[in-house]
Formats: structure tokens, C-alpha cells, sequence
């Protein structure tokens, strides 16, 4: 097992460290979220039950309707957020809910990052130098 | 980020501590984006009222609650007044406020959510009620900056009307309302609303149903981030149709901004359109796209059973719809075990009561409702078969809702479907 770096850019400063809450479709803000407890609901979603709580998200772009960063927003509030976040590229909704939430952000990410890091993998992000390191839960085949 | 010597006054203070905190909140915001500048925003479309996300904050007290939800800060400030310069509509309701008989708060909370929207109003904020600010005097127009809480409103806007705004969020819109700034990103840049993609309808859409359901499918053809170019043989859609297409296509796709060449302004023809670039990927969406995003949404499809809720106005209907509802419904009646809630905004109620509209659908059974939604009210208590007549409106239904027993289908479909008491 080895770890792995991907560069990108820093846009919130800041370490954060946690599991990989990873999926290449992105997740619906307003109703795809329990605010309460940070549980994914959107019905189907490949992260449907998993909780946001103290994870490394790991979206590429938003869905459904401008509520998108209330939703983790008052996720955060309830005690429930992310860690950290990894948006590959940003949207205006990405954008707005890294700084709302305020904590740590990587963007501007040349490599696909979705065949690099896996659901759970132990994931560590700079925020001011803009790199990732990843620790493999499995090695990839 | 260059901010000029007045930004800087209000980041320094010097404008209140309200639009400081929000000011803080932008320049964030314009750093993680990489803006370069700020612009001016001179319309803003809210998100006022006791909305229940707002109970995570814990409190009862409307500066704390504005402070840490809107401004996102945990400083204890108040909220004077919303920047100057920019007009603020309050946006959609948490429940039918107009209607106050038929609101699912309590009173402690109905009481609540008017002294929020009294604060609001004290603020400068005109108490809009509705998710069609475009459709009730709420007008940027060509090259004019505004932020919207409203996804539909943002695609609307910034396409038909080349206004120029982000969907960006709830706190985003409040901030630019307060400092009366944001970033100059996305569609507030000229670039970056040139087409990314075309799209060529094969579809034949030409009800408003057939158009819900050509936004839903691109939701899942689109690739992330576009801004589409509408290309094919279709029917030109009015107004009222592309309200219904933009909200679908915002709710699954994300989209803020498309062109349709010889319709909207900023795509004089198609070439305009991509700004002249060329390399472009094509999509083409058939009726078997549709088809299959109709079978996906409606997850009663191959069911039918009875009924006890029917929602129709997502987004919230303009008067015309109002009166064809009413030439469906006059004469019949809604059946006993069926709530009609039919959701509209103040001025097109007034409309309706002006020329009997409103008389016939309440003759019939049905509720005229303004101000809110399912989505923000929530449903009638223990209701297990539903219809409705819009995807976005679907996308919210609660999760624990057996999916099995909610019915998507035309508006006369959902009609009938009143009358009849069951799905079929």
C-alpha cells in the first residue's frame, strides 16, 4: 500500500483530515441531506445513508436547486459537516458553499481524482499548499 | 481581488456590521472562485420567512438567526437595512401566509415567521410571496446584475432576458442584498455564458409536460457546468412553457444560463450563441430520452390507486393557467377525499378573483394558495397517494414517502385525476 499525491489548488486554508465521501455524481443539496443528523437521503444515490460528519467531501459540481450550500450549511451547524472539501472544478454553488462552510478547500484538479481516491479512503487535505494525500484503504488494482 | 475604495469601506465597517459580515462572505467567496473584481447588484430575490431549515440555528431571536444562517457569522449583528440601490423581493414562503386558515404552522411559528417577514420589511424588503419574481415586477434587464435565491428564476433571467446572475445560494443572495456586491464570476462574466454544448431536440416537445420532461432528461445528459444551445425542430415556447422547462432543467441539471437561438437574446442565431467558438460537443435528445426520464421520475407509473393530495404550481402559475384550470373545473368537483392545492402568487390570485377564476375553483373543491409550496409547507399529514404535474416539485417529495404511490403526470392528467379520486 502507498500513498498517493494530487496537486491542485488551495482556496481555504487549512489541514483537514478524514474519510473520502466520494462520488461522480454529484449529490442533490436541497432534500439530499438530513440536516439534523448529516445523512445522505437522496433516494438511489450511490451515497444514499452515508453521513457527512467530519468527512472529506468529494463532489464535482452541484444538482438541484440553489438551496445547495443551506443544506451543508446547516449540516455544519447542527454539528455535522465536512472536514474538508475536494471540488475538482467549481460551480458557482461549490464555490459559495466552501466558503460558507469555511473549511479547508482543494480545487483546480488537473487529474480525475474519481479514479484516484476511493469511498473511505483515509484522506488528507492541504488547503494552503493545495495538495492531497491519500492513504489507500485497498491498493488499486 | 480588487475591491474599490467603497467595497473596502464596507468591509472595513464603515457601512454597519451587517453588511461587513456579508461583504467578508463575498470576497471569500470571489477568492475561492478566483473572481478579480466585484460588481454592483441591483436586484436581489430572497429567501424571507421562518423556513424550517432555520431551526437548526437553535434560537428564537431574528438577528442571531440572520447573522449565523444568511451572514454566516457567528458576531453578533443586526440587520438595518439591505444595500442601497438594490431592490429585494422576500421570495418564496415557508407556508400560504395570505391564506392563514389553510397554513400548517402552528401559531407560535406563524407568529414567528410574520415578525421575521415584519424585520425583513423594516429592512426595505418588499414582501414578493412567490418563486416567479420574474413574472411580478421583478426585472434586471440586459447586462444588469442580480442574485436569486430561485434556480428556475436564475435560468430565466439570465436566458431570456440576458440579466445576469449566478444560482448560486440562499447566504450568497442575502450577502450581495446586504453589501450590494458579489464576485464577478460565472454568468456574471460576458465569457463565460458563451454555449458549451448543443442540444438538438428530436423530441418534439409542445405541451408544457412534454418540456418538464426534456429538462428532467437532460439532467441526466448534460455534462456538468453547461451552458446548452438549444438546436432542432420544435414548437416555439412562450413564456409560461420555458417557466416550467427552466425549473426542471435548473432542478436536475444545475443549468443557470441557455440560448435558444431566434429566442433568446443573446443567441441572434447559433454561431452568437458559442460566441464564435467552434469544437463543441452535440447531444441530441429523442422521444425514447424523454420516455425513459417520464419512467424514472414517475414512480407510480405503473401503478394507479387513490388519491388524497394533488398539488399543481411549481413553479407558481401565471393567470393564463389559472383560467385554463378553470375552464377544466367549472361545473365539476374535486372528489371528497382529495385536498387541490393550486399555488400562485398574490397579483395573479388577484387577477383571478377579478375575473372569476377564483370563484370557480373554489366552487369545485380546490384551495387558489399563494406564497409557498409543498416543498417549503410540507404535505397534508398521513397522505400516501399523491399527484402532481412538476418534476421539481417531485425532487422534494420527503424520502419516506413510498414512491410507488406518487403520480407524476400532465396538469390535466392531475385534474382529472381530482375529480376522479384516483389515479389511473
Amino acid at each position: 500500500m502507498s500513498d498517493i499525491l494530487i496537486r491542485g489548488r488551495g482556496a481555504i486554508a487549512g489541514i483537514a483530515k478524514g474519510e473520502a465521501l466520494i462520488s461522480e455524481k454529484t449529490i442533490i443539496g436541497w432534500g439530499g441531506i438530513d440536516i439534523y443528523t448529516g445523512i445522505i437521503v437522496e433516494q438511489g444515490h450511490p451515497l444514499e445513508g452515508h453521513c457527512l460528519k467530519d468527512k472529506i467531501l468529494i463532489l464535482d459540481g452541484s444538482r438541484g436547486s440553489n438551496g445547495w450550500s443551506l443544506f451543508f450549511h446547516a449540516a455544519q451547524i447542527s454539528g455535522v459537516g465536512p472536514a474538508g472539501l475536494i471540488f475538482p472544478t467549481l460551480d458557482s454553488r461549490t464555490a459559495v458553499t466552501a466558503a460558507v462552510l469555511n473549511v479547508p478547500l482543494v480545487t483546480d484538479i488537473r487529474e480525475n481524482v474519481f479514479q484516484r481516491i476511493s469511498l473511505g479512503d483515509m484522506v488528507t487535505l492541504d488547503g494552503t499548499r493545495g495538495t492531497i494525500t491519500v492513504k489507500k484503504e485497498k491498493d488499486t488494482p | 481581488m480588487h475591491l474599490t475604495d467603497e467595497e473596502k469601506k464596507i468591509l472595513d465597517g464603515k457601512k454597519g456590521a451587517a453588511a461587513r459580515e456579508a461583504m467578508a462572505l463575498m470576497v471569500r467567496y470571489g477568492e475561492v472562485i478566483g473572481a478579480k473584481e466585484m460588481c454592483r447588484v441591483t436586484w436581489a430575490d430572497l429567501f424571507c420567512g421562518a423556513h424550517n431549515y432555520l431551526d437548526v440555528a437553535g434560537s428564537k431571536d431574528f438577528d442571531e438567526i440572520f447573522a449565523r444562517m444568511a451572514l454566516c457569522t457567528d458576531r453578533k449583528v443586526a440587520l438595518d437595512r439591505m444595500a442601497q440601490g438594490c431592490i429585494c423581493y422576500s421570495g418564496v414562503e415557508p407556508d400560504c401566509t395570505e391564506v392563514p386558515e389553510k397554513m400548517y404552522m402552528d401559531e407560535g411559528k406563524q407568529a414567528f415567521n410574520r415578525e421575521m417577514l415584519n424585520r425583513f420589511a423594516d429592512a426595505g424588503v418588499i414582501l414578493s410571496g412567490n418563486c416567479i419574481p420574474y413574472l411580478t415586477g421583478f426585472v434586471p434587464v440586459m447586462g444588469e446584475h442580480f442574485v436569486s435565491c430561485e434556480s428556475s428564476a436564475v435560468l430565466f433571467m439570465n436566458s431570456l432576458w440576458g440579466a445576469m446572475g449566478n444560482g448560486d445560494g440562499i447566504e450568497a443572495s442575502f450577502c450581495a442584498a446586504v453589501c450590494g456586491r458579489t464576485p464577478v464570476s460565472g454568468m456574471h462574466s460576458k465569457k463565460n455564458r458563451a454555449g458549451t454544448v448543443e442540444v438538438r431536440i428530436n423530441s418534439s416537445p409542445v405541451t408544457n409536460h412534454d418540456w418538464d420532461m426534456l429538462g428532467y432528461a437532460l439532467g441526466g445528459m448534460l455534462p456538468p457546468h453547461a451552458v446548452p444551445v438549444f438546436t432542432g425542430k420544435f414548437m416555439r415556447p412562450n413564456a409560461i412553457t420555458l417557466k416550467t422547462f427552466f425549473a426542471s432543467l435548473a432542478c436536475a441539471a444545475g443549468t443557470e444560463m441557455c440560448h435558444m437561438p431566434g429566442i433568446t437574446p443573446e443567441a441572434p442565431d447559433k454561431e452568437t450563441a458559442f460566441q464564435g467558438k467552434t469544437g463543441y460537443p452535440v447531444i441530441e435528445v429523442t422521444p425514447a430520452d424523454t420516455r425513459a426520464a417520464f419512467e424514472q421520475v414517475n414512480t407510480g407509473i405503473r401503478g394507479s390507486g387513490n388519491l388524497d393530495y394533488v398539488t399543481i404550481g411549481c413553479p407558481h402559475l401565471h393567470v393564463e393557467e389559472l383560467r385554463e384550470i378553470t375552464g377544466f373545473l367549472e361545473g365539476k368537483r374535486i372528489h371528497p377525499d382529495v385536498c387541490l392545492d393550486i399555488w400562485t402568487t398574490g397579483p395573479m390570485k388577484y387577477m383571478a378573483e377579478r375575473n372569476g377564476y377564483a370563484a370557480v375553483i373554489e366552487a369545485a373543491g380546490g384551495n387558489l394558495l399563494t406564497g409557498g409550496c409543498p416543498s417549503n409547507r410540507g404535505y397534508p399529514e398521513g397522505v400516501s397517494g399523491v399527484a402532481m404535474d412538476a418534476t421539481k416539485q417531485r425532487q422534494d417529495t420527503p424520502a419516506h414517502f413510498d414512491g410507488s404511490r406518487i403520480f407524476l403526470g400532465s396538469r390535466q392528467a392531475c385534474l382529472e385525476a381530482s375529480v376522479r379520486g384516483r389515479w389511473q
